[in-house]
């Protein structure tokens, strides 16, 4: 009898032991996705936003080859090769090579 | 007489035969089909006894064969979630550099001039209609980089083809 007590008390301990690890792995699991998702989201939202600002600009780009006065709004954001260099403060080129 | 459970049990003292028509025979009778009686009692009761602990060995395997069993479902699930873990961390390991980097450009590079350049072309579509409807177009999903300030007009027509609306 105390041996099967023994045997009873140690399944009894390395299901406890085996219940916190699963628990532990779950909630690290839980916040590793929750990241990932969270991540991804923002992430195909900046993907969708530069899929628009692309069509945007060939839209003005194509619209600007008919209307000069366009032109010049294109060229400070360096969406047509332009003359004159980008003013101050503007960055180099709207999309980035990244996109 | 077999032996019984009970330690307290003393049997009887041998007695010595009694003479036939004895007042003390029929105690004697008495006596001895009362110790025929506990005979049986305890043959019965030593029976029971062994089924009982039957069942109680029977119903401690089930209860550790049930242990082992759960035992086993947890290793499962723990190494279960530990691989799925190990794949999203992975996954997020592998991602996030990359992720972060288009994410920090865009939002340092891109978007103060996204909504420079949506300004411009608010402004530029006040003055000229007929870019109006190329920017209304846009509208959706760039709704967050359009000034609610500066409608441009309400004209919402399809987008031609070329992006150039046709000549009035």
């Amino acid at each position: 009898m105390p041996r099967s007590n023994l045997l009873t008390a140690a399944l009894v301990g390395t299901m406890l032991c085996l219940a916190l690890t699963a628990s532990l792995l779950s909630v690290r699991y839980y916040f590793s996705l929750k990241e990932l998702q969270k991540l991804q989201g923002r992430y195909y939202a900046v993907n969708r936003t530069m899929t628009a600002v692309r069509s945007l600009a060939t839209s003005c780009v194509r619209y600007g080859q008919s209307h000069p006065d366009l032109l010049p709004v294109l060229r400070e954001f360096q969406l047509v090769p332009g003359t004159n260099a980008a003013p101050a403060g503007v960055d180099a080129g709207l999309l980035p090579d990244s996109f | 007489m077999e032996p019984t459970d009970d330690p307290n049990f003393q049997p009887p003292p041998a007695s010595r035969p009694l003479e036939s028509g004895s007042p003390l025979e029929g105690v004697q009778k008495q006596l001895r089909e009362i110790q025929a009686r506990f005979q049986q009692f305890s043959v019965e009761v030593g029976a029971r006894l062994s089924i009982l602990e039957d069942h109680a060995v029977h119903q401690r395997k089930l209860v550790v064969g049930t242990q082992v069993t759960l035992l086993f479902l947890l290793l499962g699930i723990c190494l279960f979630v530990g691989v799925q873990m190990r794949t999203v961390r992975a996954q997020l390991n592998m991602q996030r550099p990359a992720m972060v980097q288009v994410i920090q450009q865009f939002e340092g590079k891109v978007e103060p001039n996204l909504e420079r350049l949506i300004s411009q072309l608010q402004d530029f579509a006040a003055l000229h209609p007929d870019f109006a409807p190329i920017l209304e177009w846009h509208r959706p999903a760039l709704a967050p980089y359009f000034s609610s300030l500066r409608p441009v007009l309400d004209v919402p027509s399809p987008m031609p083809a070329n992006g150039v609306p046709a000549a009035p």
